[in-house]
């Protein structure tokens, strides 16, 4: 029981390796790469020493935040439930969710390519996060901005009375 | 505007159908009624019933609707209130004045002033239709109906309207809408001993409309007040008496409220004025109410003038005081998060109540 609050007798972690689509090696902690349904239904099957994924749909600038995203969660389940164990109030969820509200806060670029990433991977509530912010960016948008955006045709029928 | 950002283009192409609904289903109906016109995918797809209601089953969870106000001149003006406080009137396509609405599920039912037409209206989409007068058009009386109820009975998924009119004092009058072409009012009568003031709005939550049980006089000796209401099932249209949480009403300000899917009660204590307790009725046939949170208010009850849940974690409170509106936000705990005063909106009125937005159309209800 002592041992678990110390780190350094703590054995050495699992790693598995994430390869994006451009070729690069990313070691990750096994819990981390776990938050991936999509890995983690794999994880069974795969050898020991055969821990190496091809991520071929995700491209390293992606997959770094990727990987950030998971270590937070990770990590901040961790501390929540151990405020929780311990009973001592903590507003580790509030702070997540400040963190999350951050992370998610990017480019449309970056946002359309973590929306991807996390459809492709898996990872529920950043996949939950993605479309959120997706929706409150289009909200309040012309139909015209979405065709843009979206890169739709206008092939619509409806007499456009409510695009203003 | 045109900044980088703008022109930035997503490949539409690669978008998994699934997430794309995902996306829309999140965007608060009135601008979903504009993305109709993007492209022919997008209108069936946000026209699909399936994507309607669950669009609609976020929205009364996230809060997604209007405040709606019935001001000095009798007329009814809606608002949204965003995140921040800021209060945006919605434009009403048609300039009809209306005396009386009842709302249920995004549509409204509602009464022509100068006449007793009603009519089912969706503010969002623009859609009306028309429905029968309840009495005899020979009498002519503007004041001949009372206040109206909307209710949405989940067995039939039928839509009905019901009202009091001043002809026949111990019946409900009801209409269901989409019953066919003999659709008339049928008249249901209920015992004398009910006291149900005419002039209460009913409110509608989980297949229910409810009165309040108008006389609560307390108990001789004990003075004790316990809330009673008058449920009218819109399945089975039977009447129950239903009681309210064990709670002594004498000196305590309360409201009834619909909140998400079921009717609630919130009350504040009169010894702790700034405590705030939200019941939420769980069980009709049982009559099992749930305390489902208890917050600090950040100032006296005594000043409070309405109160308004919109959401889970989110409720409109009007203040004696200053006539202002404060948004207040709150974690699942009841934990006050932050506590917002509302601009822009009109802080004298006589009626003030949320309606939720949805894209449901009177197509569908027709032929379901």
């Amino acid at each position: 029981m002592k041992d678990s609050f110390n780190p350094s007798i703590e054995p050495p972690k699992k790693t598995v390796t994430l390869v994006s689509s451009d070729g690069y090696d990313f070691e990750v902690e096994e819990e981390v790469a776990l938050e991936s349904q999509v890995i983690k239904d794999g994880f069974e099957d795969k050898a020991v020493d055969d821990r190496e994924y091809l991520l071929f749909n995700v491209h390293s600038d992606t997959l770094e935040l990727i990987i950030k995203y998971c270590e937070k969660h990770v990590s901040s389940r961790k501390s929540i439930s151990a405020a929780a164990a311990s009973s001592s109030s903590s507003n580790g969820e509030e702070a997540l969710k400040e963190w999350d509200e951050h992370f998610i806060s990017v480019d449309t670029n970056t946002l359309y390519d973590i929306l991807m990433a996390a459809d492709y991977l898996n990872i529920k509530s950043l996949l939950d996060l993605a479309i959120q912010k997706v929706a409150d960016t289009i909200h309040g948008r012309s139909p015209e901005q979405i065709r843009k955006k979206f890169n739709i045709e206008n092939d619509s029928i409806i007499d456009p009375w409510a695009s203003e | 505007m045109h900044n980088e950002e703008e022109q930035q283009v997503w490949d539409n192409s690669k978008f998994p159908h699934e997430v794309l609904v995902d996306i829309l289903r999140r965007v608060p109906a009135l601008s979903l009624a504009k993305f109709k016109c993007v492209s022919k995918h997008w209108c069936s797809l946000i026209h699909d019933p399936s994507f309607v209601s669950s669009n609609l089953t976020l929205a009364r969870e996230e809060g997604m609707g209007f405040i709606q106000i019935f001001d000095k001149e009798n007329c009814f003006r809606y608002y949204s209130i965003d995140q921040h406080g800021l209060a945006k009137e919605l434009r009403l396509t048609n300039n009809m004045s209306y005396h009386n609405s009842a709302s249920c599920n995004g549509l409204l039912c509602l009464r022509e002033r100068a006449s007793n037409f009603l009519r089912l209206y969706n503010p969002v989409t623009g859609e009306t239709i028309p429905i029968p007068v309840p009495i005899p058009q020979q009498k002519r009386k503007i004041a001949g109906i009372f206040n109206l109820g909307l209710g949405f009975n989940p067995h039939s998924r039928k839509y009905k309207v019901v009202c009091f009119t001043e002809c026949r004092p111990n019946s409900l009058e009801v209409y269901t809408i989409g019953s066919g072409g003999h659709n008339t009012w049928k008249s249901i009568n209920y015992p004398p001993r009910f006291s149900i003031d005419h002039f209460k709005k009913p409110i509608y939550a989980n297949g229910n409309l409810c009165w309040e049980w108008n006389s609560c006089s307390p108990g001789l000796r004990t003075g004790y007040t316990q809330l009673r209401l008058i449920a009218f099932n819109l399945a089975d249209e039977q009447f129950r008496v239903i009681m309210g949480p064990n709670i002594n009403l004498r000196h305590e300000n309360y409201w009834l409220r619909e909140l998400g899917d079921s009717l609630s009660f919130v009350h504040t204590s009169s010894y702790e004025r700034q405590r705030v307790t939200l019941w939420v009725l769980k069980d009709y046939d049982k009559q099992v109410w749930l305390k489902k949170l208890k917050f600090q208010l950040p100032f006296d009850s005594k000043l409070l003038n309405g109160f308004i849940a919109i959401s889970n974690n989110k409720t409109l409170i009007k203040s004696y005081d200053d006539g202002c509106y404060y948004l207040c936000h709150y974690d699942n705990q009841g934990q006050l998060l932050e506590v917002i005063e509302v601009k822009e909106l009109a802080p004298t009125n006589y009626y003030v109540g949320y309606h939720i937005q949805s894209l449901i159309s009177f197509g569908s209800i027709r032929e379901s």
